[in-house]
């Protein structure tokens, strides 16, 4: 009698740890999860905040990527304004956790600029984009 | 007979009821606010992502309007009068939409080359029903 309670015991103990080990492991999966969904949307905020600059700055100068870079930071090289950031959003000259591309845009009016502006990740992945246009020429 | 286990045996010692059962309720109970608290983060985590995507839209659609306004711009220097534009002397007005509620109302000033921008504005164009379930003290 004493054997036979002892022996189940036992088997409710294995039998509980089974299913603590098995909630523990579907809910840290959960909440992992749930870590790498909002890291994502607070990069894509960034990402849209710092393109939201960009295509003002860009407005401001009619286009002008030099006058843009002059005033916003980063380099142009050819037809791209390219402006590196690191982790916390900051820009830099060195190696970039999210690189903004501004790349010009042909259009069929006459008069109008218009730019693509994309921030990639470290991966080379899209994570924003916008389009701008400008007038050019005299006001 | 059960009230017979909880007394005193012969022997002097008192036997305790049966501890069976309490390690399962613990794990039950620590299963409980693990799923508890899962669900909670799955839903946080939900109403975050659908509010920020919510403004970036938002970012999105304005920019997008503000493409369409610029392009109709290009457009009147260039001589070309879009359907949607009014015409009132040298002025001229048209409305880009941005959402269901929002639109971008532009008034520009073209003469020859030159032109001036007299309105580039963000207003609500949705229709708005004032919300009177709750009594609002007016100040008397």
């Amino acid at each position: 009698m004493k054997t036979s309670r002892i022996s189940l015991g036992l088997m409710e103990q294995v039998l509980m740890l089974c299913i603590l080990a098995i909630a523990a492991t579907v809910c840290l999966r959960v909440f992992v999860w749930a870590d790498n969904k909002s890291d994502e949307a607070i990069e894509r905020n960034h990402a849209i905040t710092h393109l939201q600059s960009a295509a003002e700055v860009l407005k401001a100068c009619g286009g002008d990527f030099a006058q843009a870079a002059k005033m916003h930071g980063g380099e142009v090289q050819a037809d791209t304004w390219k402006l590196r950031f690191d982790e916390a959003w900051q820009q830099t000259t060195e190696t970039a956790s999210f690189t903004l591309l501004v790349r010009r845009e042909e259009t069929q009016t006459m008069h109008l600029g218009q730019a693509r502006l994309v921030v990639l990740d470290e991966a080379q992945t899209e994570i924003a984009s916008l389009t701008v246009a400008w007038q050019e020429g005299e006001q | 007979m059960s009230r017979d286990r909880m007394r005193v045996k012969t022997d002097g010692r008192i036997k305790l009821p049966s501890m069976l059962g309490m390690s399962s309720l613990l794990v039950m109970f620590a299963v409980l606010c693990l799923t508890v608290f899962a669900v909670l983060s799955v839903a946080t985590v939900q109403a975050n992502t659908g509010l920020l995507e919510k403004m970036n839209s938002a970012v999105s659609e304005y920019y997008r309007a503000d493409c369409e306004a610029e392009q109709i711009l290009a457009q009147l220097r260039n001589n070309t009068i879009p359907a949607e534009v009014e015409v009132n002397g040298d002025t001229y007005s048209y409305l880009c939409r941005v959402n269901e509620t929002q639109a971008l109302a532009v008034e520009v000033e073209i003469c020859a080359d030159a032109y001036k921008i007299l309105r580039w504005q963000l207003i609500s164009v949705g229709e708005w029903q004032a919300d009177d379930k709750r009594p609002v003290w007016g100040g008397k």
